[in-house]
């Protein structure tokens, strides 16, 4: 796991300025503490900062081939590279290295733009193809890792990271209303658009191509789904099921030159990964885990009796609403995006303690929940469309009791309430059916924007747009799989991989690894029946069948818990309610000035939000009025970090040591060994 | 969903019968029986066959979805 950038020119011009690349890849220091290195010809510069994983000795970059036709610069890991290098050196490639960097370089040359189908892995990669004079950029499958570009000038820069792009001080630096008007209503920016104008994120899927001063992109995979067909068999499946996640996770665990650990949430995704490793390798097991303060949030007993099965040595780290607060700033400036819940902050700090512990590499369950259908949307659509099947039923409204077992608040305890929120938006040919209560309530934060800024964002039709991009054979799939393409095109790149994912792992040098968004995985689950998804109301039920045997009854069997955090409460005194004195950039980031400033939000809506929270000390508020105040402080951290400032967040800028330097143009060489 | 035959059904059904030991247990546990029912079969239930007659144990479940599919 690296940070990546590169500046490339789309027409005549000078040589990439150095100091820019070099101030780019400073940027991307956190990403890549152990070393960094960068190429440089006439047309091109490629930059790169070194976490170092695969191949500790040879493996720095930007690397080429046999005759540097053909440079590299990558971040993520490529899991199947032995099994493709192996493959290439028979067919008459030479490695001068281990890595599986390298692979993609011989991978390319050998098999051109189709490359990237052969690759079982998570990445951002930028190929320089002197010979054909392109670019060519592209983003794994499901946009585990990030790549955005941008262009001023004559150039086109590309980076991991959005602040490596405004190290160059001609890129502009402004928010842009239409990535806000997607955050606010799927929680995260939908790629290309961002949050700040004129900055692009390739597509999870995508190869893009620089050349002749264009950019093209396209897909080299898409997600797909089978309906119900008949001949699938529940054990079976489940033993298919269970093969293909115990490759996926010893692939992860074992194609490491340094020890891997794995998250531990006490829900069942973590829970299987960690004890395929302990049940199928000999690899020994070190597990860290999230506590919280607050009970109503902490899952250590669940983890405690998984470390206690699991017989691992373990690490947890206690987060009290005061550290959420003390991290938000940090958590912002490596989110780059208004985040509407705190979530993002405790997993920034488990993040520092695997680094502290001597980790830099973990495995964790994300991507079951939308693989194998494991969150209460799907759940909750199952149950709205029950109840629209029959909408005069005297019966049917009551199987919201179902629904949100863990909410303090849970709607089914208040059935009328949930028999008029659920039982609206339910118009079968609508493929956005599943998500409407989502997106209707997340886009009520808007009413706090102002009026101007508000303005533009609605220009931005993002529901329309997004309904506009489904498959061509979206409208044969059951509300199910729509469900699910809609969560892995939009919740999981722009919050869950990013927001609470790379960014917050990758902030303390630390890199996570899916198991369950193994392509194989991925595409096996994609073809089962719905049914073993979501069987009835039960979710992940093939998942639980097949690992029946490994997990606890009472992990397997619990009511599903998402992962929170405290909001609200987490920017006021613990003790002394009213007080936020321990938290000053709460008051300069809301003061009228700031809001007024900004532009973004009504001064007057935050003003009053402010008053409200003050007085109740974040407790007990509203889900609504969590997220707006979650949103205010995440925009207006990120306004201070990258619109005032230069999004530099004033460290030094500077690439760590030792340094590869490949300059075609000074001839200076300075390959470290 | 197309047509389905006699093995088919019952291999649905005893896959839900894994699943849910006590379908007449308890009001949502009916409910969630007619739900699935639904999603698998495509046949709609009414308000009167969502009881523990019909759905409260699983050879009751059989014989109702045959009889169901029968007259669809």
């Amino acid at each position: 796991m690296c940070g990546i950038c590169g500046i490339v020119n789309l027409g005549p011009g000078d040589p990439p300025d150095t100091d820019v690349l070099t101030r780019m890849m400073g940027r991307l220091a956190h990403r890549g503490p152990d070393s960094s290195g960068y190429y440089r010809d006439r047309h091109v510069g490629l930059g790169h900062t070194r976490l170092a994983i695969i191949d500790l000795e040879t493996g720095r970059q930007p690397l080429s081939n046999e005759d540097e036709s053909v440079w590299v610069t990558f971040n993520g890991e490529i899991f199947n590279y032995v099994e493709i290098s192996k493959e290439l050196t028979d067919l008459g490639h030479v490695f001068q290295t281990k890595s599986d960097t390298e692979a993609i370089v011989h991978a390319y040359e050998e098999w051109g733009l189709s490359c990237f189908d052969r690759f079982n892995g998570q990445w951002a990669v930028a190929l320089w193809d002197k010979a054909d004079n392109r670019v060519i950029l592209s983003r794994d499958r499901l946009g585990i890792r990030p790549l955005y570009y941008t262009t001023t000038g004559n150039r086109l820069l590309f980076s991991s990271e959005i602040k490596a792009l405004f190290a160059d001080a001609s890129v502009r630096r402004a928010f842009d209303p239409k990535g806000f008007s997607e955050i606010f209503t799927f929680w995260g920016p939908v790629a290309p658009r961002t949050a700040f104008r004129g900055i692009e994120e390739l597509k999870p899927g995508h190869a893009a191509m620089v050349r002749g001063g264009k950019i093209t992109s396209g897909p080299f995979w898409k997600i797909s789904f089978s309906e119900e067909v008949p001949g699938f068999n529940e054990e079976d499946s489940a033993h298919q099921l269970r093969q293909h996640l115990v490759d996926a996770s010893k692939l992860r665990f074992t194609r490491s030159d340094v020890p891997v650990g794995a998250y531990l949430s006490g829900g069942i995704d973590s829970s299987i990964s960690s004890s395929i490793i302990s049940n199928y390798t000999d690899v020994p097991l070190k597990t860290f885990s999230i506590r919280f303060t607050d009970a109503e949030f902490d899952e250590g007993r669940y983890q405690k009796e998984m470390v206690n099965k699991l017989g691992a040595e373990h690490k947890d780290i206690a987060v009290s609403n005061r550290d959420i607060g003390g991290v938000f700033p940090d958590v912002i400036w490596h989110a780059e995006r208004p985040i509407l819940r705190t979530a993002p902050a405790p997993l920034f700090l488990l993040s520092r303690l695997v680094r502290k512990s001597g980790y830099k590499v973990v495995v964790t369950g994300e991507g079951a929940d939308e693989v194998m259908a494991g969150y209460d949307i799907f759940r909750e659509a199952k149950v709205r469309e029950f109840m629209a099947r029959n909408p005069m039923s005297e019966k049917r409204s009551r199987i919201v009791m179902r629904l949100y077992p863990w909410m303090k608040r849970s709607p089914g305890n208040v059935p009328a309430f949930a028999k008029a929120f659920f039982g609206k938006h339910l118009d079968p040919s609508d493929p956005g059916l599943s998500h409407r209560p989502r997106w209707n309530t997340t886009s009520s934060l808007r009413h706090i924007l102002n009026p101007d800024f508000r303005e533009e964002s609605d220009k931005a039709n993002v529901i329309e747009d997004l309904l506009a991009g489904v498959p061509d054979d979206f409208s044969t799939w059951g509300s199910l799989l729509k469900a699910q393409w809609l969560e892995m095109v939009t919740l999981l790149p722009g919050y869950i991989l990013s927001a609470q994912g790379d960014r917050m792992l990758m902030a303390n040098s630390v890199e996570g690894r899916f198991p369950f968004l193994d392509c194989n995985f991925v595409d096996f689950a994609g073809q089962l029946p719905p049914r073993y998804k979501l069987f009835s109301l039960n979710e992940k039920h093939l998942l639980k069948i097949a690992f029946k045997d490994m997990i606890p009854e009472s992990i397997i069997n619990r009511p599903k818990q998402p992962y929170r955090a405290p909001d609200a409460a987490s920017f006021f005194n613990d003790h002394a309610r009213h007080d936020t004195r321990h938290l000053l950039w709460v008051q300069d980031v809301t003061s009228d000035a700031a809001i007024t400033g900004a532009g973004v939000f009504n001064p007057r809506a935050v003003r009053q939000l402010m008053q409200k929270c003050r007085k109740i000390g974040g407790w007990g508020m509203s889900n609504t009025d969590n997220m707006k105040l979650v949103s205010v402080l995440s925009t207006m951290l990120l306004h201070h970090h990258y619109i005032e400032n230069d999004g530099g967040d004033g460290r030094d800028n500077r690439p760590p040591g030792p340094m590869t330097i490949i300059d075609m143009v000074s001839g200076i060489r300075n390959e470290q060994k | 969903m197309g047509k389905m035959d006699k093995k088919q059904i019952q291999g649905y059904l005893k896959e839900f019968a894994a699943y849910c030991e006590h379908p007449g247990k308890d009001e949502t546990t009916l409910l969630e029986t007619a739900l699935f029912l639904e999603d698998i079969f495509g046949f709609l239930l009414a308000d009167d066959e969502i009881c523990r007659e019909m759905l409260g144990d699983h050879p009751s479940i059989e014989k109702f979805v045959f009889e169901k599919l029968a007259r669809v």
